[in-house]
């Protein structure tokens, strides 16, 4: 004797699961610019400005961006692995933030254990946000920053250190021991090639 | 009793059984080529509230989780493994298990569709093995519940098998998640 409710289960699981990989290949090629809406899926909300222009670009696998905010203050590195990111935040003297956050097809939402935020979406090229500290606001737009540039760090017990190497060779970084902070001595990008952050690298 | 059955009803037993077992193995292969083959998509849903999606499958997972939890209880008591059985359990078995199967459904589907099978590192390789896995276990589970001369053994092997995997996905996503970006939304 056959039972029918288990078999009707597994028709509409499998087929759901057909339906919703199928729904999203007939959706992506003629929207490209509808990364935020597909599928009947409620909205995302809407956080980072540049949300409505775009383009649909998805982060690579990994990669590190890097750059100065539009003020020439801020440092900012942000290094994407899979759908994990990492930041850097980091003015060379007195300020400093490590972020982690998740990846999400070509935005990046990121948060440090004290407060400090960055959103940032990626262009196909080059990567744009706002970074939030404090009572501040930093934009930016970041390049790829492929080794030697790219966000180092090191710990030991009291000391962490991070450096933003800048595309075009510059250091920024900072030395913090116990929370009391300090420029961070010049780092090696070559030798010192095992300090280099991911986006999975633990930082918090 | 209306299908034409072989002399030994045994051998008949075993062979619907193992032919169970071929479509589930076909379904995990399936999805696992699909997942290595298909080019990661780049739709991103997000649900509002939530930070990312990978916070909307993290918490879809644990949902999961717990009512495999429920699975199991349910089953220990229909075979009367704990005490408490009744015909309750048999409807709360079945229901939780298809709210379960729901619920997996988006968390497998974006994961296919976005990252695909990947063997970036241990985590991300069991993990795409148990997703598979699961689908090709809950298939033949479903296919050895429709049968009545399936094995005595099948069901709680299949079953078991399930809430395996789901165990182990829910470890190295959820867990994974929870430990990495603390308890949020």
């Amino acid at each position: 004797m056959k039972r029918r409710g288990p078999l009707i289960t597994l028709v509409l699981a499998l087929g759901a699961l057909v339906v919703i990989l199928s729904l999203n290949d007939a959706l992506i090629p003629n929207q490209p610019g509808a990364a935020e809406a597909p599928t009947g899926a409620p909205a995302e909300p809407t956080k980072v400005p540049s949300d409505d222009a775009s383009d649909g670009a998805e982060f690579p696998d990994e990669a590190v961006y890097a750059g100065k905010d539009t003020t020439g203050k801020l440092a900012v590195a942000v290094a994407i692995k899979g759908d994990r990111a990492v930041a850097y935040l980091c003015d060379g003297r007195s300020l400093e933030a490590w972020l982690t956050g998740t990846v999400d097809g070509g935005r990046v939402t990121l948060e440090s254990n004290r407060g400090a935020t960055v959103e940032a979406r990626f262009n196909g090229k080059r990567v744009t946000g706002v970074a939030a500290e404090g009572d501040d606001q930093y934009a930016f737009d970041l390049d790829k920053a492929d080794p030697p540039a790219g966000l180092y760090r090191e710990q030991t017990d009291d000391t962490t250190l991070g450096w933003i190497v800048l595309p075009d060779g510059r250091q920024v970084g900072i030395k913090n021991t116990g929370g009391t902070l300090a420029p961070a001595p010049r780092l090696d990008p070559e030798t010192d090639a095992a300090k280099r952050v991911t986006g999975e690298t633990k930082t918090q | 009793m209306t299908t034409a059955q072989p002399d030994d009803p045994n051998a008949s037993a075993q062979s619907a059984f193992f032919i169970a077992v071929i479509v589930g193995v076909m379904v995990a292969v399936g999805l696992g080529t699909y997942g290595a083959v298909h080019e990661p998509g780049k739709v991103a849903i997000n649900v509002a509230g939530f930070s990312s999606f990978l916070a909307v499958k993290t918490w879809l997972g644990t949902l999961a989780l717990v009512l495999a939890i429920i699975q199991l209880v349910t089953a220990l008591k229909i075979y009367g493994k704990l005490s408490g059985g009744g015909p309750m359990m048999n409807v709360l078995h079945r229901w939780s298990g298809r709210a379960a199967v729901a619920v997996s459904l988006p968390v497998a589907a974006h994961c296919l569709y976005i990252a695909g099978f990947k063997a970036t590192d241990g985590r991300v390789l069991l993990h795409s093995i148990a997703g598979c896995f699961f689908y090709g276990a809950f298939t033949v589970k479903m296919l050895a519940l429709s049968d009545d001369h399936s094995p005595k053994w099948a069901l709680p092997v299949a079953g078991g098998a399930a809430f395996a995997a789901l165990t182990v996905l829910w470890t190295t996503s959820s867990l994974w998640f929870f430990t990495t970006f603390g308890v949020t939304f």
